[in-house]
């Protein structure tokens, strides 16, 4: 390779450090992205992995209302099952002094001796139960340091109605609760108001008054071995106790966030990159065409000096790389840095004993190649342009280029009652189309990002709205330590500050049609529900089922089930009857797989009535407080989620978190929008400085000639925007497709204000770009640029 | 000694003697250019032939044109051509990189007395000075033929007959074949020949048994 070419390389890359610095910069910002998300996703999985392994989750969870410890032997013997523990799981009341609602707990009992062949937990403070393990507890670190709860420290705990007060001997993780829920539809952790208690088998028995009994059955399963097989295997054994329908990991509730985390990520690691990569791409095709075409007679010289095509297409190649390069290597220590954030943020929500932070090799290589690559894709039209230039026609000026009328020239009535200033702009615009389609087309890809930032806010909004203004029309829902009969309904609107009281029935089955099955509750439906709507995602409502189901989309998705066919109901509960039921309507809802059935028809289908699981109540404003207080004394209830809480909650923790992620997607569109302007500006520039140097001479004064390329890149930002809306329209889409699941889909959500915000950032960078260019405006030198042959 | 014989444009036919001093003279678009051009392997007839030792440039590939310009030919150009991003050294050293028999560009540059401005960028040195870095790296390269194309055409008379002595002197000392090309009709009085063309034909071919030195030139 020459020397001397070299030397130029280092020359014209200092020259143009600004546009190249910032192309650099969107290609990092692809790179970065590509590895932080990559990262993320690797860092969630393999902590997900590790935990898994380490800890020991189970493969397989079966729930009943109470069976024989015994039993596990017999379900050791089902073919393929290596390893069967069975434990009792409660749901409980805790009474925190400064709590003004209960807080609800789920109890698990563990082996005193700590001989756990599944679900080790790991002890974050403390030790082990000591002695017989009687009236100790072992707490979820989570829900200890929320309420700066240490060792030593007493708990009350209503157990089996009895309120006992349990030492704290230690805080722990679990395998099984690395994203800790309630369950029941929420969305978020909620150490406030929810724990898991770790108690000692004998303890739990004897409270529980479950001597050599439990509720729960885990196993750990040979690999390779058919799920459903197991699965069903074990509903049968246990059916006469009780079974509740057993289920896979993957349907474990904090396994199932968890894997769609990952699968979400995974999906946003590839649309997000492609997209500023292209951009770069495109905008440093732009800039090197230029070059070359500056740089003819450069190139003539030192082909006729006898330097070979393929060094000039190598040299500028290399100019390429080295932005490339830059922009490959700002992007991965970028990525990699905001990786460990992004990890440690997620470290918040999923609480993992082993967190991975990751560096893959492999990724950052991909990274940087793709950076690389789009370099080279959009630069090796021009570099190879440069390479075969005959030496000859290198050296002759070039033709001088076409002016013919344009479109809008021959519209009279417009045309001539513009200004000069805005005939020089349009005629600018019309004439270098291809420059105009990219620049408009980079201006459009900030602008969509610009808006992606905005509707994942609004989309967070309307799901909001609509599930807790228009849906959920209660303020708290009560939740039943067991089934109740109708008669609690009149105890809950005698509490003071209730104003009205509704009975909730939810029934725990199993959808089974053909070979598909799904574990679900079905929600039975007054006619004349008054604190719970049933909507469709227009807002629509939705009449409650006479004789039929209601089903999710993604329910009947899974049952793969229309409006008017049959499924089969297997009742986990009291008669377990089967019954076949026609599906009636299938309703599109953002959260949670839900069926719901008319009340008369569920309790037909139970062959009981008068039971309840809970209750939804309405409640004076601002007697919430004193309504908590008062449920704490009901024995019955088992939780109270105040719904005003919830929302609180969720604002407060999405929001620390969305605001970081918007400001660094809002960064990272201003990049792309500067960079593109900011390049589509210096190339307008250095290609008529002699025409803006005439306009000088000619008595133009700065200020003007600053407008006419301010007007022409405010034209073009304008042009981008109705593209830049509708491309934004379509990432968010593709986002949200990314991240719908079972447990909850975003709505699309387009506001106004989001056009508009999006909009005005726009336009403001555009002003940032051109007062960057204006000092190199302002300094001209007149005269040489008259003196400018090319 | 290498002989370059030419049929161009319209029906030229041309000898060009080795470490001779050879003029061409004519109005723009006269086609000297072209002419030029296709004697240094920048460009190619599309009929006819342009032999060189006796390999025919008009039939040889890109990659054997270059090899071809590498070795045996350099140019100076009407407007200096010097590359911008490179200081005058630089600019002198692109062409001794290539060259099969380089010269030390140092002293190229003393040779042309600008060993001062050896870090000076092109555009910190005036047309005259730039047309004599021009001149040093066209000789660096160690050719055994130098075409000028309008050496002297940007220049004021001083700058000019500067330019023309130290073409001439350089190719005395490394017995170069000098061809220049140039609209001015007082230059030819330099050469051994002079071809006058016009429309793309040679009219005219002078032999000039004492030539002038740039010095006595007026024009």
């Amino acid at each position: 390779m020459s020397r001397i070419l070299d030397r130029k390389l280092r020359r014209d890359l200092h020259g143009m450090r600004g546009p190249a610095a910032a192309i650099a910069l969107i290609l990092a910002c692809g790179v970065a992205v590509f590895v932080c998300v990559l990262t993320a996703y690797q860092g969630l999985r393999d902590s997900r992995d590790a935990t898994f392994a380490a800890y020991r989750m189970a493969d397989l969870y079966a729930p009943v209302r109470r069976a024989p410890r015994a039993l596990t032997r017999t379900l050791e013997r089902v073919e393929g099952v290596r390893r069967v523990e069975g434990r009792i799981v409660e749901e409980v009341t805790v009474d925190l002094p400064g709590l003004t609602a209960p807080c609800s707990a789920r109890v698990v009992s563990v082996d005193l001796a700590r001989d756990l062949a599944m679900h080790e937990l790991h002890l974050v403070e403390g030790a082990w139960f000591d002695g017989d393990g009687d009236r100790q507890v072992i707490v979820a670190d989570r829900f200890a340091r929320h309420h700066g709860l240490a060792t030593g420290d007493r708990l009350l705990v209503v157990l089996n109605n009895r309120k006992e007060a349990l030492r704290v001997v230690a805080t722990a993780f679990s395998p099984e609760y690395v994203y800790m829920l309630r369950g029941g539809g929420e969305l978020l952790p909620d150490p406030e108001r929810f724990t898991v208690l770790w108690v000692a088998t004998p303890f739990a028995e004897s409270v529980f008054d479950a001597r050599e009994a439990c509720t729960e059955f885990t196993a750990l399963l040979e690999r390779g071995v058919s799920l459903p097989r197991v699965v069903a295997e074990f509903d049968r054994i246990l059916d006469r106790h009780g079974a509740l329908g057993a289920y896979g990991r993957a349907d474990q509730l904090s396994t199932r966030f968890l894997n769609d985390e990952i699968a979400g990520l995974k999906g946003m690691a590839t649309i997000v990159p492609a997209v500023f990569l292209g951009v770069a791409a495109f905008v440093l095709r732009m800039l090197l065409a230029r070059l070359v075409q500056t740089q003819r007679g450069q190139v003539a010289v030192f082909r006729a000096t006898g330097y070979a095509p393929a060094q000039i297409a190598a040299h500028y190649l290399k100019l390429v790389l080295a932005i490339g390069g830059a922009g490959a290597l700002l992007g991965a220590g970028a990525g990699l840095w905001f990786s460990r954030w992004v990890l440690r943020m997620y470290g918040h929500f999923y609480q993992f004993p082993i967190l991975e932070f990751p560096v893959d090799p492999w990724i950052l290589l991909g990274g940087g190649g793709a950076s690389l690559a789009a370099a080279t894709t959009g630069a090796l039209g021009a570099a190879l342009r440069a390479a075969r230039l005959l030496p000859a026609e290198g050296l002759r000026p070039e033709a001088p280029r076409v002016f013919r009328r344009t479109l809008l020239e021959r519209w009279r009535a417009v045309w001539t009652r513009l200004g000069f200033v805005e005939r020089l702009i349009l005629r600018n615009v019309t004439r270098q189309r291809r420059r105009t389609v990219a620049t408009v087309a980079g201006i459009a890809v900030a602008c969509g990002v610009l808006v992606l930032a905005d509707l994942m806010q609004d989309s967070m909004e309307v799901l909001l709205d609509h599930q807790f203004r228009r849906v959920e029309l209660q303020d708290a829902r009560v939740g039943f330590e067991s089934e109740r009969g109708t008669g609690s309904m009149h105890e809950l609107r005698r509490l003071p500050g209730v104003r009205d009281a509704e009975l909730e029935l939810a029934v725990p089955v199993r959808l089974v049609r053909g070979w598909r099955e799904r574990r679900a509750a079905i929600t039975g439906l007054a006619k004349d529900q008054r604190l719970r709507a049933l909507l469709d995602r227009e807002g629509r409502p939705v009449p409650p089922p006479r004789d039929g189901l209601i089903l999710s989309s993604s329910l009947a998705g899974r049952l793969d089930v229309r409006v008017g066919g049959e499924v089969e109901v297997r009742f986990l509960r009291g008669s377990r009857r089967v019954v076949r039921v026609t599906v009636e309507r299938v309703v599109e809802e953002y959260l949670g797989s839900f069926a719901y059935a008319g009340s008369d028809a569920l309790a037909r289908w139970l062959g009981e009535g008068g039971v309840a699981t809970g209750a939804l109540l309405l409640v004076d404003a601002d007697r919430a407080a004193e309504v908590g207080r008062a449920l704490k004394t009901v024995p019955a209830v088992a939780s109270v989620i105040f719904k005003a809480q919830v929302v609180e909650s969720f604002r407060s923790t999405l929001a620390a978190s969305q605001d970081i992620m918007l400001g660094v997607i809002r960064l990272f569109a201003g990049i792309i929008a500067f960079g593109v302007i900011y390049n589509a500006s210096r190339i307008a520039l250095a290609e008529r400085e002699r025409e803006l140097g005439t306009l000088r001479m000619l008595g133009f004064r700065r200020r003007e000639v600053a407008a006419l390329l301010l007007g022409e890149n405010l034209l073009l930002a304008l042009l981008a925007l109705p593209f830049g809306l509708g491309l934004g329209a379509l990432f968010g889409a593709a986002l949200v497709g990314a991240y719908a699941s079972d447990l909850y889909r975003l709505p699309f959500a387009f506001e106004p204000a989001t056009a508009i915000r999006a909009s005005l950032l726009v336009l403001f960078f555009t002003l940032l770009a051109a007062l960057a260019v204006r000092r190199r405006l302002f300094g001209l030198d007149l005269v040489e640029t008259l003196k400018t042959r090319e | 000694m290498g002989e370059v014989e030419v049929h161009a444009l319209v029906g030229v036919d041309l000898d060009v003697r080795p470490g001779e001093c050879l003029v061409i003279l004519g109005p723009s678009g006269s086609g000297k250019s072209t002419l030029l051009h296709m004697m240094g392997g920048m460009d190619r007839p599309t009929a006819g032939s342009v032999e060189f030792r006796g390999m025919d440039l008009a039939t040889l590939s890109d990659a054997d044109l270059t090899r071809f310009r590498r070795a045996s030919v350099a140019f100076v150009f009407q407007f200096y051509n010097l590359i911008p991003g490179l200081t005058a050294l630089e600019n002198v050293e692109m062409a001794a990189e290539v060259g099969e028999a380089p010269r030390d560009p140092r002293a190229m540059l003393e040779q042309v007395a600008l060993a001062t401005r050896a870090d000076h960028f092109p555009s910190q040195l005036s047309g005259g000075e730039q047309q004599r870095i021009a001149i040093a790296r066209a000789a660096a390269k160690g050719a055994r033929v130098l075409l000028c194309d309008e050496p002297t055409g940007a220049l004021d008379r001083e700058s000019g007959r500067l330019v023309l002595t130290l073409l001439r002197d350089l190719c005395k000392e490394y017995d170069t074949t000098l061809v220049v090309i140039t609209h001015n009709a007082a230059i030819g009085a330099m050469g051994d020949r002079v071809l006058k063309m016009s429309s793309g034909k040679i009219v005219e071919v002078v032999e000039n048994p004492r030539p002038a030195t740039p010095g006595e030139i007026d024009w």
